[in-house]
């Protein structure tokens, strides 16, 4: 099978190009419907994917006159470059979210250990009055036997 | 920052001190942030009480693998967190303590000794007298004690030139640990306070947000136990994490009026001077 020169992937390519994309799609689909991915991070996923999706179809043609534009002699490595661009949006927005996460778990932990420190005091705080009340009884009226543990 | 706002923040930050002076003592909270300290913070603890009887003291207890927690049962108290944040995570949790409970100073002192306990005077003094709302120990403004070593007087050099030119004040010793802060500058640096290596960028920070810096010459020692946490690639990426921060926090938009309430980050409310906040309902009156 001759192609002309600038012409680039065979028909097999184009096909694979685009059943490649369409798994991807598809996979990225079933994913979201088994909510192991959020809309949120979906959306560019299948952009990306439909994006490669039309390329590698109806838009072959404008493919090759994109590729010729800007110089690329080797057409369907366009497709790569549509595909890295995307990939590194893709990258960049998960960066965004592993620093957000990072912000909330570091926030999370230093909630939780300065609620855990006040709880222990509290819990110790009313050992402290129970057995004072308990134990001693209560001495005169005033002041709450509870002095000990703060210091 | 209008100068309208600004005339009414200086007032009202004026009424609010004249009021504090009258009422009580200075409340302090001293922050100790520990990573596998055990062996030097008893006796450090034990220093500090009789030193500065007065300060409250809280250690940071950053996820630490040895019997940190046991060694200070009944000396101090230790706020566990339940990974390791590193040091900035664990001093921010200190100053989210202090903002909690309304401490007026909140001081950090670290735990491997090299911050000696009968130095802190001269910080809580400096900090009643002057209006700064940052002050910083310097070891290289004293004569003698432990001045670090070589490769680090240079970073130390380095980082002192830019943070100078940055503040237009002389600052000698900008990666000292050895700090205390007002009540604005604990409200400003419980919310921004970087994960690592974060003495530097807290002065930017700081001096962003309209804050006063001021050093104070303070004697520091040597470690007394332990190893530094920084070793030859920490200070690499020390040296260019740092500058960045730095070049980062200079080209946003200053932090001024920054203000989130004390009940953040629960209520993950912001609200600047003059609105009310959205999650208590007080008007504030100052910063």
């Amino acid at each position: 099978m001759q192609m002309p020169a600038g012409d680039g992937m065979p028909e097999h390519g184009q096909s694979l190009a685009f059943l490649v994309t369409l798994v991807i799609f598809a996979l990225v689909m079933g994913l979201v419907l088994k909510r192991k991915i959020t809309e949120r991070f979906a959306i560019l996923w299948m952009g990306i994917a439909f994006a490669l999706m039309l390329a590698s179809s109806f838009g072959y043609k404008y493919l090759f006159r994109i590729a010729h534009f800007f110089g690329i002699p080797y057409a369907p490595s366009a497709l790569f470059l549509i595909a890295i661009f995307g990939l590194t949006l893709l990258v960049i927005q998960l960066f965004t979210w592993v620093s957000k996460l990072n912000e909330r778990s570091r926030i999370l932990a230093q909630q939780l250990a300065i609620l855990r420190d006040e709880l222990d005091r509290e819990i110790a705080k009313n050992r402290s009055e129970h057995e004072a009340a308990g134990g001693v009884g209560h001495e005169g009226d005033g002041e709450p036997p509870v002095k000990t543990l703060a210091n | 920052m209008t100068g309208k706002t600004e005339e009414k923040t200086s007032q009202a930050s004026a009424a609010e001190r004249s009021h504090l002076t009258r009422t009580r003592e200075k409340r302090v909270l001293i922050v100790i942030p520990a990573y596998n300290e055990a062996k030097s913070l008893p006796g450090l603890v034990r220093a500090l009480s009789e030193e500065v009887p007065g300060c409250d003291v809280v250690v940071i207890d950053d996820g630490s693998s040895d019997n940190t927690r046991e060694m200070l049962r009944g000396l101090a108290r230790a706020v566990t967190l339940p990974c390791n944040l590193g040091i900035g995570g664990a001093v921010q949790t200190g100053w989210q303590i202090a903002l909690r409970e309304n401490y007026d100073f909140a001081m950090q002192v670290d735990g491997d000794g090299q911050h000696p306990p009968h130095e802190i005077p001269k910080l809580l003094e400096a900090m009643r007298e002057s209006s700064a709302d940052l002050i910083v120990g310097s070891r290289f403004r004293s004569e003698g004690g432990f001045k670090s070593t070589a490769t680090r007087r240079m970073g130390i050099r380095f980082f002192a030139l830019m943070l100078s030119a940055i503040c237009g004040t002389r600052i000698t010793d900008p990666t000292s640990g050895f700090r205390i802060l007002s009540r604005r500058a604990i409200r400003l640096l419980a919310h921004r306070y970087s994960e690592d290596f974060p003495e530097v960028e807290a002065l930017v920070v700081a001096h962003r947000a309209g804050l006063a810096i001021l050093e104070v010459p303070v004697v520091m020692a040597e470690r007394s136990a332990g190893r530094s946490s920084i070793g030859a690639i920490k200070s690499l990426v020390y040296m260019l994490k740092v500058p960045l921060a730095i070049f980062m926090n200079l080209l946003r938009k200053p932090e001024v009026n920054f203000w989130s309430c004390s009940r953040w980050p629960i209520s993950q409310c912001r609200c600047r001077l003059g609105t009310e906040c959205r999650s208590t309902g007080n008007r504030w009156r100052f910063w």
